[in-house]
């Protein structure tokens, strides 16, 4: 497996690359020291993950994850030194994998980064029951696509999920911690911005109103629930 | 903190004292002629809020104590009595640039931690067997980042230091054109590392001031680092030394990538707030330019720049011969 890490900081992108070599021999790891490098490489040697760092000498962290997403789905795992709420969320908003913030050691990385893997390998799920109808939503669960009024949506692997785990409960809440350990992983459990973000995401894409939904209705402090007919 | 200059009601006052040529020492004593007799500690504290602001700075440090003198703003309140909405704006830039300053400040102790935490973790965890030849890097790598760490607290404590005036400057004769050789020979490893010439070039075969020894050969580096470092592969840095009247100035010429017109008019602004330029901040000296400044303000000087795109950045240095104002200038 190729990792790319994009890190101004020469010892930092060492000491993560010494990691893998002691305890995870099967990566490889490349390292860039500013954005445009890292979107050069990222074209020319397609690796498997790209740690990010936010702050870098010449774009942006988050510029750098835009311009990525405009012709890659490689995962991304931010990393940053600032412990701001509002960098996670616009990270996730902006496609971000997972977030990572410094200073970390090579454990809490690595734990990340298979959780991470972990996730990009899980098949979606699968269910019984043929499709899935309420108001203009169809979930088709056998060719794993949804459509709205007729129209396909353009839904990632992770807001299939997402929607998926609402429509097979509908009617019922399912509770932040439920959603975030069924869609992300156990260790995700109290990452409420990541679901925020998925819900909004996946709100957007459906046309709902959260003030007024007719499909997720939003039950505070406790979770969501896919509105039954 | 929010943008109000009137958290303290004593603030308008102060800048009014200091406005009219009042030192800090002789605040107490005003503000009781003027009726107010302020407790201990709230004219200290007062003025750490104003320099905060960016109200006032610190304008020389001697035996007499720290002489503080009103900034622009501080002194477009004293004028005007109020914060203006011009004003609230330039208050809410310097609130978003002290925002900048601790994100800045966030990165440069955590990512040297970040080192620190993955290299110790890899020494100590059972399931990692590194050869003696990982081991010694992993331990270089934890020392050389501790180092660092090290630095960038130095660098912000002094920085917090100067700009309340809380340091005390350790003033004695001494000849700038060695000291400047001192400053270079400290650089010369980083400069041999990019290829960087380092030269000292100066008529004068001494040129001796009255100031703080540590302090100024510590705002020469500074200004050399950032030359050296912003310097392309192969360039040339020279410091030129020379007198003029009762001032010694003391050059750094880069022919780096130059600084847009546009910024240098609200350089030294930016940079008593605090510099947040990512490129500079490196190798944990991106305070470097600040605490310079704070350096020359504090004995009586200031620090001027040339610059062209293009055409290389030129920081000149200039302090009293005779050191900062309120000092009788003898040995």
């Amino acid at each position: 497996m190729l990792v790319l890490v994009v890190d101004d900081e020469p010892d930092v992108v060492e000491s993560i690359r010494l990691g893998f070599t002691l305890q995870w021999r099967e990566v490889d790891v490349l390292g860039a020291a500013d954005g445009e490098t890292a979107l050069d490489l990222i074209e020319r040697e397609h690796p498997d993950v790209v740690l990010l760092d936010v702050g870098l000498p010449d774009l942006d962290g988050f510029e750098v994850l835009r311009r990525i997403r405009a012709f890659s789905d490689v995962p991304v795992l931010m990393l940053t030194a600032r412990d701001d709420a509002m960098d996670k969320v616009k990270g996730l908003e902006l496609g971000a994998d997972d977030y990572v913030t410094k200073p970390f050691n090579h454990l809490e990385l690595m734990a990340r980064l298979r959780a991470v893997l972990r996730r990009m390998a899980m098949p979606a799920p699968v269910s019984r029951a043929p499709s899935f109808r309420a108001i203009d939503l169809e979930v088709d669960f056998a060719a794993q696509e949804a459509r709205l009024a007729g129209q396909r949506l353009e839904l990632t692997p992770t807001e299939y999920k997402l929607l998926y785990h609402l429509v097979r409960n509908a009617g019922h809440v399912l509770t932040h911690a439920t959603l975030l350990a069924k869609v992300w992983g156990r260790e995700y459990v109290d990452e409420v911005d990541y679901l925020r973000v998925y819900v909004r995401r996946l709100r957007d894409k459906l046309g709902d109103d959260p003030e007024r939904p007719r499909y997720i209705r939003t039950e505070r402090g406790l979770g969501y629930r896919f509105i039954a007919d | 903190m929010t943008a109000d200059a009137s958290a303290s009601p004593l603030l308008p006052t102060i800048l009014a004292v200091l406005a009219d040529g009042g030192t800090a020492d002789d605040l107490d004593h005003r503000l009781t002629t003027l009726g107010l007799e302020p407790q201990p500690g709230v004219v200290g504290s007062a003025l750490d809020e104003a320099a905060t602001l960016g109200l006032v700075r610190v304008a020389a440090s001697g035996a007499r104590g720290s002489r503080f003198v009103p900034t622009s703003l501080g002194r477009r309140v004293v004028t005007t009595g109020s914060i203006g909405p011009e004003d609230a704006d330039r208050l809410r830039e310097l609130e978003t640039l002290r925002t900048d300053l601790s994100a800045t400040i966030a990165h440069e102790l955590r990512t040297p931690l970040t080192a620190i935490r993955t290299c110790a973790g890899l020494l100590l965890a059972e399931d990692s067997d590194p050869t003696p030849e990982q081991q010694r890097t992993l331990v270089e790598t934890i020392e050389r980042n501790a180092e660092r760490m090290q630095r960038v607290v130095g660098d912000i404590l002094d920085l917090a230091r100067f700009r309340t005036g809380h340091i005390a400057l350790q003033l004695r004769r001494f000849d700038t054109v060695a000291m400047a050789s001192d400053a270079i020979a400290s650089l010369r490893p980083l400069a041999s590392s990019r290829d960087v010439d380092l030269d000292l070039v100066t008529s004068e075969r001494s040129l001796p001031v009255f100031g703080d020894h540590r302090r100024l050969e510590q705002a020469l580096v500074n200004l050399l680092s950032n030359a050296v470092r912003f310097s392309s592969d192969g360039g040339r840095v020279a410091v030129t030394l020379d007198r003029d009247g009762g001032w010694a100035r003391l050059a750094v010429r880069d022919d780096g990538p130059g600084i847009p017109e546009a910024d240098q008019a609200r350089l030294f602004e930016r940079f008593f707030v605090g510099r947040t330029d990512r490129g500079a901040a490196r190798d944990g000296v991106g305070l470097g330019l600040p605490t310079a400044l704070a350096i020359v303000q504090a004995h009586g000087g200031r620090i001027e720049v040339d610059s062209a795109p293009g055409e290389g950045s030129t920081f000149r240095l200039v302090v009293p011969v005779d050191g900062p104002d309120d000092t009788d200038g003898s040995d």
